[in-house]
C-alpha cells in the first residue's frame, strides 16, 4: 500500500494479514515498509499481545492473537464512519 | 452501515476520477493550443500584425503555457495512479464487500491524498490562474472577432474564443469540485486523527 499512512493504519494491516501466520519477509513486503521500521512495528505489536510468535521447524512466523480482533474492528468503525459522517461529494 | 459506506466511497471515487479525467483533458487542450500560438508567432503569420520582438515574447510565454500544460497532465496523472487500482478492485468485484476490504481501500485512498494533498492544494490556484487567463484569452479573441469587420481572418478568431473559452470554464468548473472533494477530504483527515486517540487507548489497554 503506497501513499502516506499513520502508525495506526499500518498496525491494522500488520494485524488484518496477519489472521494467518506470516512470516517477517512476507510482511514487510505486503505492508510496504524496510526491514528496521517492519521490526519495530512487530515488536511492539508482540509486547502488546496483538501478535503471537509462532515457531515451526526453523520457521519464524506472526499471527493475529484473539485480542486483535477488537483493535481491528474499533479501527474499522472509526474509518468507515469517515464516509457516514463527513459530507458527501456531489456533482 | 458498510452498504451505504461503500456506496458512498463508489460515488465519490467515481467522481473523483471524472473531474481529474477532465483535468487531464483540459491540460491537454492547452497544451495543444500553445503550442498553435507559438508556431503561429514564431511564424508571424497575417494575423499577427505584431513585432519581431513581440511575437518571440509571447511565444516564449505560450512555452511556458505548453510547460504547465505537461506538468498539469504529470501531477493529474499521479493523482490518478493512486485511486484507479481501488476503482478497478471494487468494480470487478462482484459479491458483497467483507468490512476489511472496505476499510482496506479506504485506507488506501486516505493515505493517497495524505501524500499528494499539497498537489491537489496547488491545482486549485493554478487552475483558477489558468481557466482566468483562457477566459481572458477567449474574450480578447471574441472583440477581435466583433469588433475586426475588415479582417479576413475574423471567423479564426471566433473559433479561437470558443475554445479558449471552454478550456476556462472547464478549469474553473475543475476547481469548484477540486475544492470539494479537497475540502471533504480534509475533514475526513482531521477526523481520523481525532480517531487516533481511541486507538491509541485501545493498543495501550493491553
Amino acid at each position: 500500500m503506497a501513499g502516506r499512512r499513520t502508525p495506526y493504519e499500518i498496525y491494522w494491516e500488520i494485524l488484518v494479514y496477519c489472521k494467518t501466520p506470516r512470516g517477517f519477509t512476507a510482511i514487510i513486503n505486503r505492508c510496504d515498509l524496510n526491514s528496521k521500521i517492519g521490526q519495530e512495528y512487530l515488536e511492539f505489536l508482540v509486547s502488546r499481545q496483538y501478535l503471537a510468535v509462532v515457531t515451526d521447524r526453523e520457521r519464524t512466523s506472526y499471527q493475529a492473537t484473539p485480542g486483535a480482533a477488537e483493535y481491528i474492528t474499533l479501527f474499522s468503525s472509526l474509518y468507515q464512519k469517515l464516509f457516514d459522517e463527513s459530507p458527501g461529494f456531489r456533482l | 452501515m458498510t452498504e451505504n459506506t461503500l456506496a458512498q466511497f463508489k460515488k465519490e471515487l467515481d467522481i473523483f476520477v471524472i473531474i481529474v479525467s477532465m483535468n487531464m483533458a483540459a491540460g491537454a487542450l492547452a497544451m495543444a493550443l500553445a503550442m498553435t500560438y507559438i508556431i503561429v508567432s514564431i511564424q508571424g503569420q497575417p494575423a499577427w500584425q505584431i513585432p519581431a520582438h513581440l511575437r518571440i515574447l509571447v511565444a516564449i510565454l505560450f512555452m511556458i503555457g505548453f510547460g504547465f500544460g505537461l506538468n498539469w497532465i504529470a501531477a493529474s496523472g499521479r493523482i490518478l495512479r493512486g485511486v484507479k487500482p481501488v476503482r478497478r478492485e471494487y468494480r470487478r468485484r462482484t459479491g458483497p464487500v467483507p468490512d476489511e476490504t472496505l476499510t482496506c481501500w479506504i485506507v488506501r485512498v486516505l493515505a493517497h491524498y495524505r501524500g499528494n494533498r499539497s498537489t491537489i492544494r496547488w491545482m486549485v490556484p493554478i487552475s483558477i490562474i489558468g481557466g482566468s487567463a483562457f477566459l481572458l484569452l477567449g474574450i480578447s479573441n471574441l472583440a477581435q472577432g466583433i469588433f475586426g469587420a475588415d479582417d479576413p481572418f475574423r471567423w479564426f478568431a471566433f473559433t479561437a474564443a470558443a475554445i479558449n473559452m471552454t478550456i476556462g470554464c472547464a478549469s474553473i468548473a475543475c476547481v469548484l469540485y477540486f475544492r470539494r472533494y479537497s475540502a471533504a477530504w480534509d475533514e475526513r483527515i482531521e477526523t481520523a486523527a481525532r480517531s487516533e486517540q481511541a486507538l491509541q487507548c485501545a493498543l495501550e489497554r493491553r
